[in-house]
């Protein structure tokens, strides 16, 4: 037997208590099931050829598209949506739980008059306000089951959406004399930070073309405590604009005014020596290769010590080391047994 | 309560009489103003008057020097702690008499058989250095019973050098470096000794600091251009010095030699005078004294003479700008003051002594101002020893006194010598560490005295001479003689 407020609560846990996440997984079966791995399986036989690490073949990069855009697709936010949507509308009643309510003449269609609660106000999506009646968990217990969803939701990130970037990967190309510029920015991963539209630029001045000794020594006095003489390098960063845009501009406008001024200037400071007083090199001290115990050296030094002990061994037979302490004791005045005093009369009380 | 008559005979008098009676009795006019009151003289302080203490209670006395013991020891007289500070003790009578001490001889310096050898100062030496201030506070000459320095290489080297401008007639200039306690100022008065020893004529600036703190008073030098000065009383005392250190007993050259040329001097010479009387001349008038050291050099240059040892100790502090001032209140350069010149010259090169000598330079670590100039100098000259094509660049951006740098042109410039050819004119003494045999030969004479109270076996001398720093002889000797346990 159960009443009309017995069924609400059965309906209300069987309500989510929090908005479904965004990245549910897709409620159709694929046709085709993407591995865990993303190592592209390899055919049996003479077709190693074509899985060259640089450029895969043209069929395997086809399928990795469609893949791709299928795996995006299903996180399209309107097929999200509309999971959602079947999800909540598909909750049928299971038998279990309702199997008496169902056979319950009390059960009774009533339209839901509460009015839109605290919750709903504004924001009609979230529904109106749940019952409360007092057998929920404490905030506690949700923010550890919210902890966990957390990190489930991250454990599936990395599982299924992770490995797909491998996709996106270019392979390395070494900078060529064409680009001897090389541009750092930084990114804080969406979040902001000051030092976002930070450029900071490097390049070495040997690397600029058609510069004469002389030029080339005219830029690194120009380019004063920003040249370092231990690397060779120039370097020198803007962030005084808004945008990386802009700061990447101005260095380069910067760059290509000293080289101007190198190459085109009249003086070319040549009176004016190097001035590397900011860059202090940093020592580096090496074990001595003199000092390591090779065998031969142990050998030379176990002969020397022999010797060593040889020749103090003849010098103390002949002619007697020199002992500090044996010398102050031989040289000083040797001291008198003191005489014991007798009384001339005799000792004193004695008989008359 | 007043009684009621007291109103009732106000009404009795008269309205005059009334009014007089008022103001009697209201002396006091009571104005509204306050500034009266308020820009009065400050009262003076009334003293409070408190009952002295109990007998037998404690009080608190903050006050200062009420109750402070004074000391009434007897404080030492004008001078004493200088010349104690100041004192030279060469003996130590509770030492022992090494008995294999050999005294230094001429055959000594002029031969390398010596080498690692402690030898013994002779004692008219030690008078002479003593008169030549080359004994210093802080060496460790009162804890043995005798003066006697160990014959180690740089002191063979420096032989060398002597035996070279004596034979050769050259004027042969060094400079000692090296760390701090590593024997330059003992070894520039070994080179004294030896000078003493082959009968030169010694001529020592014991500290260079003392010309150039402006002690000592100064005047320009007349007809100098650009001009000089002179400090006559620093002058006089060195002439003292120069008379009393070069006229021992055996070697009376400057009784004996008599003044050849004609000097134009402020002072009347006596006729066939001698050096010496020409010296005591200089002596007893300071202000003559410029003008008798010149007449003294000027017959020490003249053919026949003995060579002449000219030497500095602290060299860095006449390496820059002295404190003296000038008309213009404008620092004087110590290459100003005459006597630095006189000796700049010869260490320059600019001038040289005729019948040959060595100029000796010391340099200090414990007390010398920073000299970028003579630094490099040094630094260059040791490096091109190592190796020649190795040499290390001025640093243009260091603060560069260029009339060092051109005294030091033949230790620092492209075109020095590098010692190929023989003695070079100008070059670096670099003081050292002792080798083993050396360190266990001074500890050897360490134990004979007394002072080491140990078996000097080859382990022990290896033990201190590691513990000074490869052979220190100023650590060494703290090592074993003076932080013994």
């Amino acid at each position: 037997m159960a009443s009309i407020s017995r069924c609400y609560v059965l309906l209300s846990r069987r309500c989510p208590l929090r908005p479904p996440s965004p990245y549910v997984a897709p409620k159709y079966t694929p046709q085709w099931q993407r591995p865990f791995s993303t190592t592209p399986s390899r055919a049996a036989g003479g077709s190693e050829d074509a899985f060259t690490p640089g450029k895969p073949p043209q069929t395997e990069g086809a399928a990795a598209l469609r893949s791709l855009v299928e795996d995006l697709k299903a996180l399209d936010p309107d097929v999200i949506e509309d999971a959602i949507r079947k999800g909540r509308d598909g909750i049928a009643w299971t038998n279990t739980d309702t199997n008496e309510i169902d056979n319950d003449e009390w059960a009774i269609q009533e339209e839901d008059t509460r009015r839109v609660g605290f919750w709903g106000e504004g924001e009609e999506s979230l529904g109106k306000d749940e019952d409360y009646y007092g057998d929920d968990l404490t905030s506690l217990g949700h923010g550890e089951l919210e902890q966990h969803r957390e990190l489930r939701e991250y454990a599936r990130l990395i599982a299924w959406e992770l490995p797909l970037l491998h996709q996106l990967a270019r392979p390395f190309e070494l900078p060529t004399a064409a680009t001897p510029f090389r541009f750092r920015y930084t990114s804080y991963l969406s979040e902001s930070h000051p030092a976002i539209n930070k450029v900071v630029v490097e390049f070495s001045p040997s690397d600029m073309p058609n510069l004469s000794p002389a030029q080339r020594a005219k830029l690194i006095k120009l380019a004063g405590v920003r040249y370092n003489p231990s690397s060779d390098i120039i370097k020198m960063s803007c962030e005084q604009f808004d945008t990386q845009a802009q700061n990447k501009r101005f260095l380069g406008e910067t760059i290509a005014a000293l080289l101007k001024e190198a190459e085109h200037g009249k003086d070319l400071f040549e009176d004016v020596p190097f001035d590397f007083r900011h860059h202090k090199p940093k020592v580096r001290h090496e074990f001595p290769k003199e000092w390591i115990l090779t065998e031969e050296r142990k050998k030379y030094l176990e002969e020397k010590r022999a010797q060593t002990l040889q020749l103090e061994e003849r010098k103390a037979n002949n002619e007697g080391l020199v002992d500090g302490k044996l010398i102050v004791e031989t040289s000083l005045p040797a001291r008198m047994p003191e005489p014991d005093m007798a009384m001339v009369g005799g000792p004193r009380g004695g008989r008359l | 309560m007043p009684p009621s008559t007291c109103l009732w005979t106000l009404t009795q008098r008269s309205p005059e009489t009334a009014v007089r009676f008022l103001s009697k009795i209201h002396p006091q006019v009571v104005y509204f103003s306050t500034s009266q009151a308020r820009y009065a003289n400050p009262s003076p302080k009334k003293k409070t008057m408190t009952a002295a203490p109990k007998r037998g209670t404690k009080t608190l006395n903050t006050k200062k020097g009420r109750s402070a013991a004074q000391d009434t020891g007897k404080r030492p007289a004008p001078g004493d702690r200088k010349q104690a500070r100041k004192r030279i003790v060469l003996t130590n009578d509770n030492a022992l008499a090494v008995a294999s001490l050999k005294d230094m001889d001429k055959a000594d310096t002029t031969s390398e058989t010596s080498q690692g050898q402690v030898l013994g100062i002779p004692e008219a030496t030690v008078d002479a250095l003593r008169a030549v201030e080359a004994f210093k506070t802080t060496q460790g000459w009162n804890l043995f019973r005798r003066p006697a320095t160990l014959m180690r290489k740089e002191t063979i080297e420096l032989a060398k050098v002597m035996n070279e401008a004596e034979g050769q007639k050259r004027t042969l200039r060094r400079i000692l470096s090296g760390e701090r306690l590593s024997g330059k100022s003992t070894l520039l008065l070994q080179a004294l000794s030896m000078a003493f020893v082959r009968e030169w004529v010694v001529i020592n600036l014991p500290e260079a600091q003392d010309i150039v703190n402006a002690h000592t008073e100064y005047a320009p030098l007349p007809d100098s251009q650009p001009t000089q000065y002179t400090q006559d009383t620093y002058m006089a005392n060195l002439l003292g010095q120069i008379l009393k250190a070069n006229s021992s007993a055996s070697n009376p050259f400057l009784a004996k030699t008599q003044v050849t040329a004609n000097h134009t001097l402020p002072v009347a010479l006596p006729a066939n005078a001698s050096l010496k009387q020409l010296i005591e001349v200089g002596i007893v008038s300071p202000e003559a004294s410029w003008p008798v050291f010149l007449a003294l050099w000027r017959e020490l240059t003249q053919p026949g003479r003995p060579p002449i040892m000219l030497a500095i100790d602290g060299t860095a502090h006449v390496m820059k700008e002295s404190d003296y001032l000038n008309a213009q209140v404008k620092p004087i350069h110590s290459f100003d003051l005459a006597i630095v010149r006189h000796f700049i010259d010869h260490l320059s090169g600019a001038k040289s002594l005729p019948n040959g000598g060595v100029v000796l330079a010391a340099t200090s670590q414990s007390n010398a101002p920073k000299t970028p100039a003579l630094d490099f100098s040094i630094e260059v000259a040791e490096a091109r020893r190592v190796n020649p094509n190795n040499i290390p660049r001025w640093n243009p951006y260091k603060n560069i006194d260029p009339r060092v740098m051109e005294a030091f042109k033949d230790l620092h410039s492209p075109t020095a010598e590098n010692g190929a050819g023989g003695v070079n004119a100008m070059d670096v003494i670099k003081v050292g560490g002792l080798s083993k045999d050396e360190a266990r030969s001074i500890m050897e004479y360490y134990a004979e005295s007394g002072m080491l109270r140990a078996k000097v076996d080859d382990g022990f001398v290896t033990e201190k001479w590691s513990l000074a720093g490869m052979g220190n002889i100023g650590e060494l000797e703290r090592a074993s003689v003076r932080f013994r346990i």
